[in-house]
């Protein structure tokens, strides 16, 4: 069967996740910390100011990205830095499936298992103690589409830099700054509607706010109907684009591929 | 003198160091980049959030780039010399190269730091001295003072130290746990809670700051007596010894860690 080798690989990413469990555990936490820190920054805020929509926005807000945010982030450039950097990635080249999509299973086998243990208990905790809605069925189900939708338009921007690594050797400083980049233009520091006007008007031309603050407008009834199914279709546009970038890069890639070692 | 021979010993160490180094420049050119740029959208936020208001808890802007530059220089000298301990579980326990630093007639703790410097973090020092110099120059303030450099120099070593206790004490975890660099997370996060004003913490994160994570003598505390807001006397002068203090109690752990440390024994 054809899709039995693929569904293996997608095992071998769970089996690993739930091998690294403590750095789930351990990032849950660190996610946790976050919030409380944002939420007393942003308490302290709403004192002297007039905030659009309120603390509770602001609250729901940070929460969602969060919650987000555990179940679109990527680790892609690890995967090929140690791979490359030790040369048994000829091992992944000899193998029936392609490069890429082994990337592919290996990340969504990794993030399913990340998802239940992070985002489903944040989700929870933010509805349980900071007092977040849950919107109404379609919304909540157009929410999960949408960040369904976000992982694939993570991880095809996580495939692109990851080629980077392919010249750089080294993956640690490549990774943080995307990892920097996506988190500041998609909301996950600053919520995008906070921004002054003309700020907000940049932001909302790049892709990036498609990973974040997008669906976070689902979640939150200020995207509905049409306009949910405009959003997914700028998201699938985005991932087709950088999808293209990322393979595009591996062309390349390949042809200066040397492997290190005897 | 022990101790003269381990500062001897640490000049020959970094020596080495940078002769590894150089052959990673690239390494070194993107790691500085990518902390750089996350210090940049730090202050973006900071710098976003005061277009929303004019204080925070009657903090002002160029207060609040003191307060993070403060804290922010401590943190990343800690950071360039004695990060590496976050390495503990997954360098040294999990592998047994421990053993390696046991049978030397040095200092384990002391050869755990001296094996790396996270040099990717000295642009980041340097921005945060010039945050102090940008913001103390906004609020008119001289800081080349007697009294401050009585207080400033003292200050800043505990600092480092009360940094160094927290990161230490987190990183020892691993001789139980055998890994260590996921719970430095947690501590990443948390040294974020020493940018802001302490009074915007509820009750039991207060406590946390001055116990447990004592960050707040390594920023918060100190920032004030510089700008001279008596939140708390007590707390600002204990901060000279908060660093010794806490430090000490980190090294316990440390030892107490070490001493149930086998090796991998294959």
């Amino acid at each position: 069967m054809a899709w039995r080798k693929y569904w293996e690989m997608y095992k071998t990413g769970i089996k690993e996740a739930s091998a690294y469990r403590l750095m789930s555990v351990s990032s849950f936490f660190s996610t946790i910390v976050y919030i409380v820190l944002l939420l007393a920054v942003w308490t302290a805020i709403s004192k002297s100011a007039d905030l659009v929509g309120g603390l509770s926005r602001v609250v729901s807000y940070i929460v969602l990205a969060q919650v987000i945010n555990s179940s679109i982030s990527q680790g892609l450039e690890k995967w090929f830095g140690s791979k490359i950097r030790k040369g048994t990635i000829v091992n992944e080249l000899k193998r029936p499936v392609s490069l890429l999509s082994q990337a592919y299973l290996h990340e969504i086998g990794w993030q399913s298992f990340d998802t239940l243990l992070k985002s489903v208990p944040l989700l929870v905790i933010g509805v349980l103690f900071t007092g977040l809605e849950l919107p109404p069925v379609q919304n909540l189900l157009a929410f999960v589409v949408a960040v369904v939708l976000s992982f694939h338009l993570m991880l095809v921007l996580a495939l692109s830099t990851s080629m980077l690594v392919f010249w750089t050797k080294t993956d640690g400083g490549v990774r943080f700054t995307r990892v920097t980049i996506v988190n500041f233009l998609s909301g996950v520091i600053f919520p995008l509607y906070l921004l002054p006007e003309s700020l907000r008007q940049i932001f909302y031309v790049l892709p990036f706010h498609l990973l974040v603050d997008g669906p976070i407008q689902v979640f939150l009834m200020q995207k509905t109907g049409t306009e949910v199914l405009i959003m997914f279709g700028q998201q699938i546009f985005w991932i087709l684009v950088f999808f293209g970038v990322a393979n595009l890069l591996w062309y390349k890639a390949k042809k200066k591929l040397t492997v290190q070692g005897g | 003198m022990k101790l003269k021979k381990h500062l001897k010993i640490y000049g020959k160490y970094f020596k080495q160091y940078w002769k590894t180094r150089l052959v990673y420049k690239t390494d070194f050119l993107l790691n500085s980049l990518s902390q750089m740029l996350n210090l940049a959208t730090s202050l973006a936020f900071l710098t976003l959030i005061f277009t929303q208001v004019d204080s925070i808890n009657g903090w002002t802007f160029p207060e609040m780039l003191f307060l993070a530059g403060v804290g922010g220089i401590s943190m990343n000298i800690h950071h360039i010399f004695m990060l590496h301990i976050t390495n503990l579980g997954e360098d040294y326990i999990v592998t047994g190269d421990l053993d390696r630093f046991k049978v030397r007639p040095l200092n384990v703790l002391y050869q755990v730091y001296a094996s790396n410097v996270r040099d990717e973090n000295f642009p980041k020092l340097i921005t945060n001295i010039a945050l102090v110099a940008y913001a103390s120059g906004q609020m008119g303030l001289n800081l080349v003072r007697p009294e401050f450099l009585l207080y400033g120099v003292p200050v800043l070593v505990s600092s480092v130290f009360t940094f160094g206790s927290v990161y230490l004490a987190v990183s020892s975890l691993g001789f139980w746990m055998a890994r260590s660099r996921p719970l430095t997370w947690i501590v990443f996060r948390l040294s974020d809670f020493r940018r802001y004003p302490f009074s915007i913490y509820s009750r039991s994160v207060k406590i946390i700051l001055v116990t447990l994570v004592p960050l707040a003598f390594a920023s918060f505390f100190p920032a004030t007596f510089f700008l001279d807001r008596f939140e708390n006397g007590f707390y600002q002068y204990f901060s000279i010894a908060a660093g010794p203090v806490f430090y000490g109690l980190a090294y316990l752990f440390w030892k107490k860690g070490l001493s149930k440390y086998t090796s991998t024994g294959s």
